[in-house]
């Protein structure tokens, strides 16, 4: 393995383990949630024998889809099979993108279903105008209008915290500069 | 394994003979090496999963081990003790769990030997020297990390 690639580029059994390990860590983080679920009862939920769940669980990475499917839906989970082009990282040197955060982006996004639904989202993104800002040493203000929340970014300051004015739900927009608490 | 916050490394060359986590990590089965291959990614990724790793607070054992880190297979028995640090002085947000010893036990009850050796490699000062060593970040293609 070179040093600068990942290890999940040694080959296309490591690939699979590596995505397959994501989606059983999201099953497992599910039933965690879900009183008395067992893998038994996960098994005869999802028409899967025992050992065959033994064997997902403790080496994810021969899953077919099939039964990812079956899995899901039997702790009533959906899935989506997507693929990404990530050119931040064209070589694999740091690995695929963890499903989580996916699942996390889309949750913050609002859920959208399809693209009306991001159509609709954007269309709500709250303007700089109808934010409340808190800045460093005690300062206030209300934000510069005709921007959108992603001027954020640019603007020469660090944002402690940031309210929304009006009743756009703001907690979906927060910008990708990390703001302290 | 590196990252841009945090970095994964197996400690080598050492004259404690205890520091063996290359040679055993080199000989499990690949599908071992993908279990632990896969709780690096989740803690470089900043992830939180104490079923796969995780350090120890001031409230246990006196506070001796809170420097100390392990990764964890439970279903096949086995532990990758370390410990973590900061090694750039110009970045220290920047965090390092160095491994140093490999163990593979039935019992889950936490074994201070262990614990204690990977203590004294965290103090060690021919190991603090190394990790202060410029070239440690320096990649093949000559860039610093």
């Amino acid at each position: 393995m070179n040093n600068a690639t990942h290890w999940t580029e040694r080959s296309a059994e490591d690939f699979l383990y590596s995505i397959a390990s994501d989606f059983v860590e999201q099953l497992q983080s599910k039933m965690a949630t879900l009183n008395n679920m067992t893998r038994a009862k996960l098994a005869k939920a999802a028409g899967i024998s025992k050992g065959r769940i033994s064997q997902i669980f403790n080496d994810p990475g021969n899953i077919s889809l099939d039964t990812a499917i079956r899995l899901a839906r039997a702790l009533g989970l959906s899935v989506s099979l997507l693929t990404y082009e990530n050119t931040a990282d064209p070589n694999n040197e740091r690995g695929p993108v963890n499903a989580d955060v996916f699942r996390i982006c889309w949750e913050k996004a609002g859920r959208p279903f399809d693209m009306w639904d991001i159509q609709r989202l954007s269309q709500a993104a709250p303007r700089l105008a109808d934010c409340y800002v808190q800045i460093p040493k005690g300062r206030h203000g209300t934000m510069r209008p005709g921007q959108s929340i992603a001027g954020i970014e640019n603007l020469p300051w660090e944002v402690l915290s940031i309210a929304h004015t009006k009743s756009v739900s703001l907690n979906q927009f927060v910008p990708k500069k990390d703001v302290a608490s | 394994m590196k990252h841009a916050r945090r970095a994964v490394a197996f400690l080598e060359q050492h004259s404690a003979s205890y520091v063996d986590i290359k040679a055993a990590f080199d000989k499990l089965k690949a599908s071992a090496q993908r279990y632990h291959f896969k709780s690096f990614d989740y803690w470089l990724g900043g992830h939180h999963n104490d079923d796969r790793f995780h350090g120890w607070n001031q409230s246990q054992h006196d506070g001796k081990y809170t420097g100390c880190f392990v990764f964890k297979n439970v279903s096949e028995g086995e532990r990758l003790y370390g410990f973590l640090c900061r090694p750039k002085r110009e970045n220290p947000h920047f965090e390092m769990c160095v491994l140093i010893l490999y163990a593979k036990k039935k019992r889950w009850s936490t074994d201070t030997a262990e614990l204690a050796r990977a203590e004294k490699m965290r103090v060690d000062p021919d190991v603090i020297a190394a990790l202060q060593d410029p070239d440690l970040f320096i990649t093949g293609e000559g860039k610093k990390q």
